[in-house]
């Protein structure tokens, strides 16, 4: 087993006045196997994502990055360390593409100094990496759902962190820009990134080779490998809906895996 | 191809632009000196020109004209940037000193100290500890309404402007009515015909100081057009930089205030236009702020020292020509900028 990138122990953690969303996680992110974090709506998802990039205060646990305790890492050593790609419909300002690609290299400045042809030359690697060089002029407002969540995804790879944080990567997305998507994913994934991951489409697990875990009630089951792990029991309990789990005949010889709900007689 | 290739021309254009405005800006008025002679007379300060005018000349131009001049250009520079700054921080297109209240606060700051006998340093301190309160006490009044509304922190700004206008009214009643109430009305309008070379040190130290603090925070201010939580995962410590940013733009403004009194508009309306031709960058917002906001501002002030025998106050002139040009650019702006 590879050494892991990023482990989080006993993590806890609650909104003021509300119900504590982590109740005790704990898990190990591992270069090259992405892990796939799903979980209903409102269990909390997105907010492990906030507690690893340090945007809340946990009430207790503890996050080592890099074999280092989160806490004593300062602003810019921690961007250094991970990068985060958020849900491109978050944001839709009147920045070039490029502009955004190189604010990933922000905690790479010096006081007082802005990029430098080292600085621009690490975004266009990134644009180029994802095939997206062609876009740097253009507007982020006036981008597709899918351009834009690629051009975040470049700004973290300019940010020349290793362990990548994505937020629903494939939302509001159509099926083949998922798939785009899922393969840049699995290739860095490839290349040593250690990518963590929330989704709503189980399938995307299989589809990743990654390992999956799942949330629920503040616990996490997993990681696991998601042929172990995303059963029509587990599934149907954790979403509380009956769900399938079929194969059909794929690209891949072994076929591909679907999730699918089942509805409910009447 | 990148933007600060672009930046480059763009800076240097603007500069050598507002550079011949201010040569210019000395052959308006009663006693008007040519360009030319202007030039020589500042080379002759570094012993590069020969000395072929008269005292008198010389005087119009290094003590009279020169640091109203100089004043127009470093006031607008500040209103500007620090118009920039607060909306860049709060990421609201709408805000700016006079709208968060800064100016009125510093006003009322610089009036207390006038009565209270302060010297130069003391109503500058004054001034920026009001300012300080005004802009703290809108954050405040903003965020326990709602967080996140653009219009709410601009109620929030009208209604601490309104108190601290009432604070102000209150000591003008208070005011010696010969020699204090005079001074304090002069702030309220906003002039610099009162500018000399001693205030101009004394306002270009702590608004030199400011800018070079925004200067070595605009990337970090560039990044935090993204949003709060994307900046901090991009390395900003959101923190450190809010409170340097609001420290420095409210200092700028209240040194901006106790040199020249209340001048509106410059920071709401100059970093709007400097965005529509630079793009929303702060790295390249924060120069051409300073160097297009000074340059209107001096312009403004050409244009009341143009208007006759009696003197148009600043404050109304900005009013009159950017109250109408920032609907303008509002209606134009269909950008998204923050």
């Amino acid at each position: 087993m590879t050494t892991c990138s990023l482990r989080a122990e006993g993590l806890c953690f609650g909104y003021p006045g509300g119900p504590r969303l982590l109740d005790g996680v704990s898990f190990a992110l591992r270069p090259g196997v992405p892990l796939a974090l799903l979980g209903p709506n409102g269990t909390g998802k997105t907010t492990l994502l906030r507690c690893l990039l340090g945007l809340e205060r946990l009430s207790a646990g503890r996050i080592e990055v890099a074999g280092r305790d989160r806490a004593t890492l300062g602003s810019a050593a921690s961007a250094r360390a991970m990068a985060y790609v958020p849900q491109a419909t978050a944001s839709a300002f009147a920045f070039r593409a490029f502009d955004i690609v190189l604010m990933g290299r922000n905690p790479h400045l010096g006081f007082m100094t802005g990029p430098d042809a080292a600085d621009r030359h690490a975004a266009e690697v990134a644009m180029t990496r994802l095939a997206i060089a062609h876009l740097a002029e253009r507007t982020f407002d006036e981008l597709s759902g899918g351009e834009r969540q690629l051009v975040l995804v470049a700004r973290a790879l300019a940010q020349g962190s290793r362990i990548l944080v994505m937020d629903e990567p494939c939302a509001s997305l159509d099926i083949a820009n998922q798939m785009r998507i899922i393969a840049i994913i699995r290739s860095l994934a490839a290349e040593g990134y250690s990518i963590l991951l929330t989704t709503h489409l189980p399938d995307h697990a299989f589809l990743l080779a990654a390992e999956v875990a799942l949330l629920k009630d503040g616990r996490m089951d997993g990681p696991a490998p998601p042929a172990d792990l995303l059963t029509p029991a587990v599934l149907g309990a954790l979403y509380g809906t009956p769900i399938e789990v079929v194969r059909v005949p794929g690209g891949r010889a072994q076929g591909q895996v679907l999730c699918v709900p089942v509805m409910p007689a009447q | 191809m990148s933007n600060a290739a672009r930046l480059g021309p763009i800076l240097g254009l603007t500069s050598a632009g507002v550079l011949g405005l201010f040569v210019a800006s000395f052959a308006i008025g009663p006693y008007p000196i040519a360009p030319a002679v202007v030039a020589q007379v500042f080379l002759a300060q570094f012993d590069l020109a020969e000395r072929t005018w008269s005292e008198a000349v010389e005087m119009v131009v290094l003590d009279v004209r020169g640091p109203r001049i100089a004043g127009a250009l470093l006031v607008g520079a500040a209103l500007a940037c620090a118009g920039a700054t607060y909306q860049n921080l709060f990421r609201n297109p709408l805000v700016s000193p006079g709208v968060l209240g800064v100016s009125s606060g510093a006003g009322f700051g610089a009036a207390l100290g006038i009565i209270l006998g302060m010297p130069g340093a003391g109503i500058q301190g004054m001034a920026f500890i009001a300012g300080l309160a005004a802009v703290a006490a809108t954050v405040w009044l903003g965020r326990s309404f709602h967080r996140h509304a653009t219009l709410v922190l601009v109620v929030a700004g009208l209604v601490v402007s309104a108190f601290f206008q009432a604070l102000v009214s209150l000591l003008k009643i208070a005011a010696d009515p010969l020699n204090e109430l005079p001074s304090i009305t002069f702030w309220l309008l906003g002039g610099l015909n009162r500018v000399t070379a001693t205030t101009l040190l004394a306002a270009l130290v702590p608004i030199a100081l400011a800018g070079l603090v925004l200067h070595a925070l605009r990337w970090q201010v560039h990044a935090l057009a993204a949003g709060e939580d994307e900046a901090r995962s991009l390395g900003v410590n959101v923190p450190r930089v809010r409170l340097l940013l609001i420290l420095s733009a409210t200092l700028m403004t209240a040194a901006a205030v106790s040199l020249c009194g209340i001048v509106g508009w410059v920071g709401l309306l100059i970093p709007h236009i400097v965005r529509m031709i630079v793009g929303p960058g702060f790295a390249a917002v924060l120069p051409m702020s300073a160097l297009i906001g000074g340059g209107f501002l001096l312009g403004m002030d050409n244009l009341a020292r143009y208007s006759g025998t009696a003197e148009v106050p600043l404050g109304i002139l900005t009013a009159l020509v950017g109250a109408p040009f920032f609907a303008l650019v509002l209606a134009r702006t269909r950008r998204q900028w923050f």
